[in-house]
């Protein structure tokens, strides 16, 4: 249910015959959707700031010295592959380490239904980790 | 500036927190001498938070948050809130984004839009196992799966929220990547307000969305 009061029409202005047949058509549309509405006047109230804010936090995380560099280079690669290959074996649901497309299509993994076919060079129906990481890196992607 | 941050300040902050080595007075007098905060400060506070550098870079100012170009004197309205830049537009927003609902969105709720509030301070960060969220290998993992991903990161050189520096060393991190531009402004958070970035930023984010809408 929309809680939405009557529309209040842009203010078009101007003379000229061809605006004025615009403004008659938002009206028309106006009209048809106030129809279907209960009308009631609505605005939202002011928006508000909380303060004294304390903006912006710090994590208190932030605060200790890093326990190691951030992954670059061969340790971000790896990291990106096992964020991947997560992706991937959710979708493997029978864990068998394939998937299929409805597999990959059930667990969100658009990249790898849009390119299903490309990815199943076999046709086997399925393709494993293995093929969607070739896939991949035929395309540029930085996986080792 | 970026050289010496990356090549001597970072290491010898990590050197400070790790293992309480206390910094070289060479480094310290150029910290001084790049950044105008005083000597006792940098003694004192190696590991400098932007709210000690906001209230001690000149004495009896307050310098802003959201863009440390504007500063306010100590216990003036312009600081009473702690960061003058954002008690300077807070009011304009407010009105502007209550206009934009209620006359151009024409939505309407029971509730009050809130700009900025401390729910921040209970925030859970956590994520993919790390108490610190590290964003990066998530867009390196979405540029793996999608080579027609084109980004755009927009920073402004006087933003103590989120320093630009920092941003163009998060994204080093994943080398040389065509896909991902880095643009800089003079400006603060909200490079959009000042009148030359705005013109500049408009240019730029034009030709991005013709490139990326051109891309094969």
């Amino acid at each position: 249910m929309s809680t939405r009061g009557p529309y209040v029409i842009p203010t078009i202005g101007g003379s000229s015959g061809r605006r004025s047949r615009r403004r008659l058509f938002f009206a028309g549309t106006t009209l048809a959707l106030s129809a279907l509405m209960p009308a009631r006047a609505a605005t939202s109230p002011p928006a508000t700031i909380e303060t004294p804010l304390r903006d912006p936090w710090v994590p208190p995380e932030l605060r200790k010295a890093p326990s190691a560099p951030a992954p670059q280079g061969a340790a971000l690669r790896a990291q990106v592959e096992r964020k991947l290959k997560a992706g991937f074996d959710a979708a493997d649901v029978s864990h068998v380490g394939t998937v299929t497309r409805g597999q990959a299509r059930a667990a969100g993994l658009g990249y790898i239904v849009k390119h299903f076919d490309e990815i199943d060079r076999q046709r086997a129906g399925a393709v494993s980790f293995d093929d969607v990481k070739r896939f991949l890196r035929t395309r540029g992607a930085q996986l080792d | 500036m970026r050289t010496l941050t990356a090549g001597q300040y970072d290491p010898a902050v990590i050197a400070f927190l790790t293992m309480a080595a206390a910094p070289r007075a060479a480094l310290l007098q150029q910290l001084v001498a790049t950044t105008g905060m005083p000597l006792g400060g940098w003694q004192t506070h190696f590991n400098m938070g932007h709210d000690f550098y906001q209230f001690n870079l000149i004495p009896g100012t307050l310098i802003g948050l959201y863009d440390a170009r504007v500063s306010a004197p100590m216990g003036s309205a312009l600081a009473a809130e702690g960061d003058p830049s954002s008690t300077f537009i807070n009011a304009s927003f407010a009105t502007a984004i209550t206009s934009y609902l209620n006359s151009q969105l024409q939505y309407s709720s029971p509730s009050s839009y809130v700009l900025l509030r401390n729910a921040i301070q209970s925030w859970d960060y956590s994520h993919d196992g790390q108490a610190l969220p590290d964003t990066i290998p998530d867009l390196a993992a979405a540029l793996a799966q999608n080579p027609d991903l084109r980004v755009l990161s927009v920073n402004g050189y006087h933003d103590l929220v989120t320093p630009f520096f920092q941003t163009e060393r998060d994204l080093a991190r994943m080398g040389p990547t065509p896909n991902v531009q880095l643009r800089f402004y003079p400006g603060g958070h909200m490079t959009y307000l000042d009148d030359g970035s705005r013109a500049l930023e408009k240019a730029d984010l034009a030709q991005f969305y013709l490139s990326a809408s051109m891309a094969p």
